[in-house]
């Protein structure tokens, strides 16, 4: 017998809501994009494993993404090439569209971003990534990282202060 | 109540939650008045917020959901 399970804890839903969050948490810590799938593959093999066990005391996002977390720093342990692939920033940038000169200034921008985002430490990208790319609350972002909320504060302080030094002409 | 500069960096992540009190916020809005350091400097840290929220999210492409879909047995 099947057990029945509320709309919103369907795999397939979960799939289809986090699926791009959870891909783009695992490349800004893999930064590689083969590895970022296989991330996405675990993660969601382990979601949809253990969602019985998921018992709705914190909010499903942050559920996620703590598993996605946790597989992108263990690929990121075991890996022993240098990872970059900037190329995957500039090909969202050119998807988005517009004109060439504007595709040109995204695709820029995008780059930009992904290397300012690369030299911040594993943590505190992660906290930068949830809180201010994904959108997560501070105390979401506390429950899938596994750390108090004033640790969380203090990621993302770190995070922003040093993408502002690192991005300044684009901010002007 | 007034507050320093660096009193003031240390209210941010909260200012930018919006969870400040009403006091702490009309602080951080007193000295923004006063203080052109601090102003554009708020102003760039939100600069960089846009940034991210723009550029900073990627897509799987859908030949790879595809490929995780069936894998995990979703299709």
């Amino acid at each position: 017998m099947h057990q029945r399970r509320e709309p919103q804890l369907d795999p397939g839903r979960l799939f289809d809501t986090f699926v791009d969050g959870v891909y783009t948490l695992a490349y800004r810590i893999v930064r590689d994009r083969h590895h970022a799938e296989d991330v996405v593959q675990e993660t969601f093999i382990k979601v949809v494993r253990s969602i019985g066990t998921y018992r709705g005391d914190g909010p499903i996002a942050a559920w996620i993404y703590r598993i996605a977390y946790r597989e992108a720093i263990t690929v990121t342990r075991r890996r022993t090439e240098e990872p970059v692939d900037p190329v995957e920033a500039l090909v969202r940038a050119e998807r988005a569209g517009g004109s060439v000169e504007e595709q040109v200034l995204a695709g820029e921008l995008a780059i930009r971003l992904d290397e300012a985002i690369g030299t911040l430490t594993e943590p505190v990208r992660a906290a930068f990534v949830l809180r201010d790319v994904e959108g997560l609350s501070t105390a979401d972002v506390a429950v899938a990282l596994d750390v108090s909320e004033s640790a969380v504060k203090m990621r993302l302080a770190r995070a922003r202060e040093s993408l502002r030094m690192q991005l300044e002409e684009y901010l002007r | 109540m007034k507050i320093q500069c660096d009193q003031l960096a240390s209210l941010l992540p909260e200012f930018f939650d919006g969870t400040l009190s009403t006091d702490q916020t009309d602080a951080a809005l007193d000295h923004f008045a006063t203080c052109e350091s601090c102003r554009l400097t708020v102003d760039e840290l939100e600069g960089v917020r846009t940034l991210a929220g723009e550029y900073g999210r990627l897509e799987l492409p859908s030949d790879a959901k595809d490929r995780i879909r069936r894998s995990i047995g979703l299709d």
